[in-house]
Formats: structure tokens, sequence, C-alpha cells
């Protein structure tokens, strides 16, 4: 069918305008439109939009609409955005840092993505900055409940770092090469790694939870406990920037999920994203939040030991 | 059962057990003499009472301390009262360390000085308070 | 990394103000420090200045839910002085009311804790069982929470034979639902790790403290005013009290999710008392009120209400003291904080099921 490295909406115009300025459109297409800034804002309102509708229609509400967090979006961009007196110049620049980070990530995807060999390494140390970015915006804010959020984020960044890095150097391992674009195609000959590495598969699943925010591994955003944890005294487009780059973040990971264990191609991609997105919005809404202690020996203990007996596997 | 318990207190106290008083359904009233409450306590302690509450009332020229007790099946109200002048009431709060709340409220509302009171801070009103809300002038 | 952390006046955790100074070694809790009285509006004596029919609607309003706590509890009293026995119907009424009363507010307890540790679906599910109790009790009194049932001498409007059928059915839907969220309560993982094992209060301090209500009697300690000073008709139906052992927060959960279903048992009995009862008199008045003192003592959802009326014989009553469950029960809270990291502090807070507007009056 189509060559999966072409999105196929690429407009033939563009094209045209690109041979006739004698200049290679295409990476402006990936970083601007599809899979870059467009195509992934609309994916991250998508998912974030569903991720409410299906949560409300669990528990017997109606629900917001779809587009709600567009409207969120552009709603904060228009209030005030308080500083409080004690926060330093990083309260402005963890935001900004964690949406730039979290938007290099789709710019390597293979669908039509700028990927070049070693960007899996890319990836997770991207990854990495936003999530740092949260826990220093959260010590920034000059507010105990802040100082304490971003200390939880750290300590669960410690916690769930470790399978993560286990199970995605096995998939590299396992498909000889640690670009996005190789594990693709290695999944294209050789069939979809969920079931050639299961465990490294499970690991890398229960890690998401952690990764993005949701029960029962959402410790350091707990509304209920902290207030908020690092974003308690963000407001304004600064808290519109940070909400959307974790909007954006559900995406990514969810993506990096498929691109690692179920890819087939580019429909099937979008396909799985959602299915397992809904697979996580069912977890999160029957699990209630574990303690920090309690998700550091479960990542820890169990996954990491889940994660090496495939790593092994494949290096043997 | 009323009757045993009060003769139980006034083999106890003597003359210092001022008046006593049998209401419907097992609430029985005491009335002892300032400084003598302790005792009681004491003793209420060993039969494994359950403290209530401690209210507080003004009776005009005095002010009165009410120790309400729970002793199953009984509800025993100990009295005890000072004169306005001078108020001071011993605290219980060794005894019962859930009095110390309660004492503080007293304290706070009523004026009574409860001598050797842990924490003898407002509860309630604010710290600037001076008055005495619940004294019926 | 030490640190005070201060929870309240505002917080979302609590639904009323009281200030907690937590301090902190790291995650660990190793002191805290409460200061109350940020809702102290002066009901003792503005008591003082009211009649006693216009104090029972003044303890109502004392707190939201606790709606039939306070006048029962004030009534009582006040027809110990008076020296009157209420009719036979109007304790079976009252008794109704009561308990639906306690069903609801453990229910509403359950939606919260859930809420608090994360859980928010089962907070929506809760809560949306106990619209079932709010609209017989609006069928029934006229509203949803101050009832205004009670008036010195019984009860101001009787349950009749048409509201009987819409009452059992709720019942029997409250219940199955109940069994369901015990199930939840006791099966979900995740519920099962933030809750068993933290809060802990031992028999020997609920004693030394007199800790009232299902905070003591998830502790081993045997409080229950409606065994112990059997009052309404409390000791004409059978039920059973419900003292469980481990006393922590996952028991003190444990132990009001059960009397819900103690409590729709009683309401079954008490609808067929009152189908059995001649259709008569469901108040006796009352004059005056001579000179005297006396005590009144109603088991609420929280605990012992305790109100302690005097007489002088006008209009006026001299004294009113008012003891709130929660009031007994908050000096218990350091206990349970200490020792515990910092993300057990809002579920533990709010596991005695404060309500400090009744503490502070």
């Amino acid at each position: 069918m189509f060559p999966y490295r072409w999105p196929v909406l690429i407009p033939a115009s563009a094209a045209r305008i690109g041979d006739f300025m004698n200049l290679d459109i295409q990476p402006f297409i990936s970083v601007l439109i599809v899979p870059g800034l467009l195509f992934t804002s609309v994916m991250a309102f998508l998912y974030a939009g569903m991720y409410r509708k299906v949560r409300a229609r669990m528990q017997n509400r109606r629900g917001p609409p779809f587009v709600q967090p567009f409207y969120d979006f552009v709603k904060l961009l228009s209030k005030e955005s308080i500083k409080p007196e004690k926060s330093g110049m990083l309260f402005t620049w963890a935001p900004i840092i964690a949406l730039a980070s979290v938007l290099i990530v789709p710019i390597l995807f293979p669908i039509g993505g700028l990927s070049f060999a070693g960007d899996l390494i890319v990836v997770i140390y991207v990854l990495n900055i936003s999530a740092i970015m949260l826990a220093v915006g959260g010590f920034s804010s000059g507010s105990p409940f802040g100082a304490v959020g971003g200390s939880r984020e750290v300590t669960q960044l410690f916690a769930y770092e470790l399978p993560l890095a286990i199970s995605m150097v096995a998939v590299a391992v396992k498909a000889g090469s640690f670009s996005l674009t190789g594990i693709a195609e290695a999944q294209e000959s050789s069939g979809m790694f969920f079931y050639q590495l299961p465990f490294a598969c499970i690991a890398f699943l229960s890690i998401i939870p952690a990764k993005i925010g949701l029960q029962p591994f959402d410790i350091p955003e707990a509304e209920q406990e902290i207030l908020g944890g690092p974003l308690v005294e963000y407001s304004g487009y600064r808290l519109a920037i940070f909400t959307f780059s974790n909007q954006v973040k559900y995406f990514v990971v969810i993506s990096l999920a498929v691109i690692l264990f179920f890819w087939r191609n580019w429909w099937q991609f979008l396909i799985t994203g959602f299915l397992l997105w809904l697979l996580f919005i069912f977890i999160k809404i029957i699990s209630a939040r574990v303690k920090t202690d309690q998700s550091f020996v479960f990542f820890w203990q169990y996954m990491s030991i889940l994660a090496l007996i495939d790593l092994v596997r494949v290096v043997i | 059962m009323p009757e045993e318990f009060i003769q139980k207190l006034k083999n106890l106290l003597g003359k210092n057990l001022l008046e006593y008083s049998v209401g419907r359904r097992n609430r029985i009233f005491v009335k002892v003499k300032n400084g003598y409450h302790r005792e009681v306590v004491g003793l209420f302690l060993e039969m494994e009472a359950h403290l209530s509450v401690i209210s507080s009332v003004d009776l005009g020229e005095e002010l009165e301390l009410v120790y309400h007790f729970e002793i199953k099946p009984l509800q025993v109200c100990l009295k005890t009262s000072a004169s306005k002048a001078k108020p001071t009431i011993e605290t219980i709060s060794d005894i019962y360390p859930s009095a110390a709340w309660y004492e503080r409220e007293a304290m706070e509302m009523m004026g009574i000085d409860i001598a050797n009171h842990p924490d003898p801070r407002h509860l309630f009103l604010p710290d600037d308070y001076t008055e005495f809300p619940l004294r019926r002038y | 990394m030490d640190m005070i952390v201060q929870i309240g006046p505002q917080h979302l955790a609590l639904a009323e103000p009281e200030r907690f100074k937590i301090h902190t070694e790291g995650e660990k809790v190793v002191d805290v420090e409460m200061a109350v009285g940020y809702n102290h509006r002066g009901i003792e004596k503005l008591a003082e200045r009211k009649t006693f029919e216009q104090d029972i609607l003044l303890v109502e309003r004392i707190c939201g839910i606790c709606s039939m706590s306070h006048p029962v509890a004030f009534t009582q009293a006040v027809e110990d002085i008076a020296g009157v026995d209420i009719p036979e119907r109007a304790n079976h009424l009252r008794m109704i009311i009561a308990e639906l009363e306690r069903i609801h507010s453990h229910l509403l307890w359950a939606g919260i804790a859930a809420e608090i540790i994360g859980i928010e679906t089962l907070f929506m599910y809760i809560w949306k069982d106990r619209e079932f109790v709010l609209d017989q009790l609006e069928i029934i009194t006229g509203n949803r929470n101050h009832y205004a049932w009670n008036t010195i001498g019984g009860c101001r409007k009787d349950i009749t034979e048409e509201h009987f059928p819409g009452l059992l059915t709720a019942i029997e839907v409250v219940e199955r639902r109940t069994e369901f969220y015990i199930d939840s309560f006791l099966r979900n993982r995740t519920i099962k790790a933030r809750l068993i094992g933290t809060g802990v209060l031992p028999k020997e301090d609920a004693r030394r403290l007199c800790t009232v209500g299902p905070t003591a009697r998830a502790s081993g300690y045997a409080v229950d005013v409606r065994k112990d000073d059997p009052h309404l008709a409390y000791n004409k139906v059978e039920w059973e009290e419900i003292v469980l052992d481990e006393g922590d927060n996952m028991t003190r959960a444990k132990v009001r999710l059960l009397e819900i279903l103690e409590s729709a048992k009683i309401i079954r009995q008490a609808i067929q008392a009152l189908k059995e009862l001649p259709e008569g008199d469901i108040a006796v008045p009352v004059k005056e009120v001579p000179p005297g003192e006396s005590v009144g003592r109603y088991e609420a959802p929280r605990g012992e209400v305790f109100h302690y009326v005097k007489s002088n014989g006008t209009f006026y009553p001299e004294r009113l003291k008012v003891r709130a469950p929660t009031y007994a029960n908050i000096q218990a809270v350091p206990i349970m904080l200490l020792g515990d990291t910092l993300a057990d502090v809002p579920i533990s807070l709010a596991s005695i099921d404060p309500c400090f507007c009744c503490t502070d009056r």
C-alpha cells in the first residue's frame, strides 16, 4: 500500500512549491504539520477530550463536549497569570521547556517524521526533561505544597526510569536498531513485538500511568492531598502551557508504546493508539491512588525484574 | 443502683458531698465541695467512667463546673463551684486527658481559673479576646 | 527535609475550616498542632436569648447534616425537665428519621473517603445512591437536610400509609448497593493499599481519650448511646452494635458501611411497629418548663451528641451546653497521624468523619 514513511495528507501544492524553490520542503512539513505541531496538537486535544468524556460516561454523568480541552486552553490564555513573589525565573520557563521537550518526540515518529539512528535514546532523555520540568515548576513556585509535589515527582521518576529503560533497551536489541524507524521496520518484517517480548511489554505498559499522571500512579498531581502538587501556584497562560504539555504527553507516550510493541502500519498505529488509551482510562477509573513507597516497591521490585527477564532472553 | 452509688459517694466524701438528686432515666446530679472533686474523679476512673464533657455554669454568686460522666448505666453530673471573686478549680486533665480541651473552653468562656492546666490557651475565641462571653452580668 | 505543611483553614480535603500544622521529616509526620475555632458562632450564648421552641430550630442549624442529632438531644433534655413521656408513635417516628439520617450521612462519608484516596468513580456512584435516601426524606419531611421534625413533646408530622411503600423500596435499593460498596472497599487492591494499616488508633488510647462513635467502635471500645442509654425506641427493635478491633482507616470504613445495613433493619422494624400502633397523637403539649436540669444524649452518625439544659422556670433556658462528637474525637487525631506519611493525613483526618461546625458551635 502506501509507503509508511510518507503521510497521506501531503498537499501536492506544497511539494510543487518545494520543487519550484529548489528546497526540500519535507522537514518543514514534518515539524510543523504531520507529525509535528499541528497533528500532535489535534491528537492531544482529541485524547484529552476522549479522556474526560469516557470518564464522565462511566461515572453516570454526561461529561463535557469532546472539544472542551481546546476551550479550556483558550480560556486559560485569557486569564491573568499571577507569579508568586517568592518564585524565580524558572517559574515561567519550566512550562515552556516542558512543552518544547515533549513536542520534539512526535517529530521522530515513523509516520513521516525525521528519524535518525539512536533517536530512541533522545526520546528517553527528552521525556525525562518534561518530567523534571514539572518538578522544577513545583520547587520554584515558593509554596510548600509545590515543593512536596516536586519532590514526589522526582522520586517517582527514579522509580519508573529503571523498568522503562530496561524494556526499551530490550526492544532495541531485538530490533537491532536504536531508532524508531528501525524498530518499526523490524516489526513490519518479523511481526509485532508484544507477543515476542511480553514481559517487556507489560513492564512498559505499567509505567505509562506513572509517566502521564493517571491513577493508580498519579501521586505528584494528587489534588486532594497536596492541592494539586507542582501546579498549585500556576494560573493563566503558564498553566495553559503546562496543561497542554501534559495532554501532549498522553498522546506521545501512548504512541511510543504502540511504536515499540504494536506497530504494523500508520493507520493501525492510530487505531491501536486509541484502543490503548481507552484501556488506560479504564484502569484509571477503577483505581485509587497508591502511595510513593508502594509505587517504588512495585516498579523496582516487580516491573524491573519482569523487564530484565526479557532483556536477558533477547541478549542470549 | 442510683442509691448504692450515692451511698458509695457518701462513704468516700462524708460531709464534703454537699447535695445530690436523682432525675429520670438514671440521671444523677451530685455536688461536692471545691477541692474534693479530684478524689471522686479518681474513683470514677477506677469504675471505668467515660467523660462526656465539662460544662460551666454561672450561678450568679459562684461559677460552677459540671463534669458529665457515664458509668454504665448511670449518667452522673458531678458539680463543684467556686466564688466569682476567686474562681480557682483544680484540673483533672492528668486523670482524664480529654478534659484538657473542655477545661480550656471553660477558662475562656466563663473565666474560671483552672489550676495546673498544661495548656491554658484560648480554644475557640481569638487569642486577644479578654472578656468572658458566657457570664451573665 | 523538615517541613511544616499546613492543612487548612482552606483545603480540598476538609469540608470545613480548621488549621492543622503538620511537622514532617521527609514524608513522615512527627508532630501535629491543631487550632480550632474558625466556625465559632456563639450558639450557646444565643440559646439563652431564645425560647425553648426557638431553640429547637437554633440547635438544628448548628450543623448541616446533623439535623436530627441536636434537636432530638435537646428536646429529650427538655422533656426530662418537664417530666413528660412522649407518645409511643412519636418515638418510632423520630427513630425512622434518625436512622434515615444515619444512612445518608454514612454514605456521604464513604463517598468523600473514596474521593480523597483518588477513586472518584466510587464517589460518584455512592452519592448517586444517596439521592434515593434524600428523596425519601424530602417526601416525608419536606426538606433534604433541615427537617424540623421535632417539637417539645413529640413530632410535628406523621408518616402515614402512603409513605411506606416508597420508603421500603428505597431501603431495599440502598441495602443492595451498600453490600456492593462493602465488597468494593474490601476487595479493590488499590483501596486496600491506602486504607489498611494507616491511621491506627489503639484501643487503650480510644478508651483513655474517651472517643465516641464509629471511631471508638472501630478500635474495640464499645460505646453506643443507643445501647447504653436507650432512648427513642431502640430497645424495642432488634439490631446489633458493630464493634471491630483493628482501629485503622479500613476498619472505620467497615463499621460505617455495616451500620448502614443495621439502620435499614431498624427502619423496617419501626415501619412494622408503626403499622400496628393506632393512629393517635404524635405530640404531648408542654405548656411550661419547670426549674430543673437534665442531660440529653443521642447517637449521631458521628458519635454521641450531648446536650445539658438548665432551666429556671422562665420561657428561656438558663444554660445550654452542646458537645458534638467531633469535639471528643478530634483529640485522638494526633495519635492517628503520628508515624504515618503525609499522604495518609487527609484520609486519616477524614476517617473520624469530622464536623467542625458542630465542634465550634
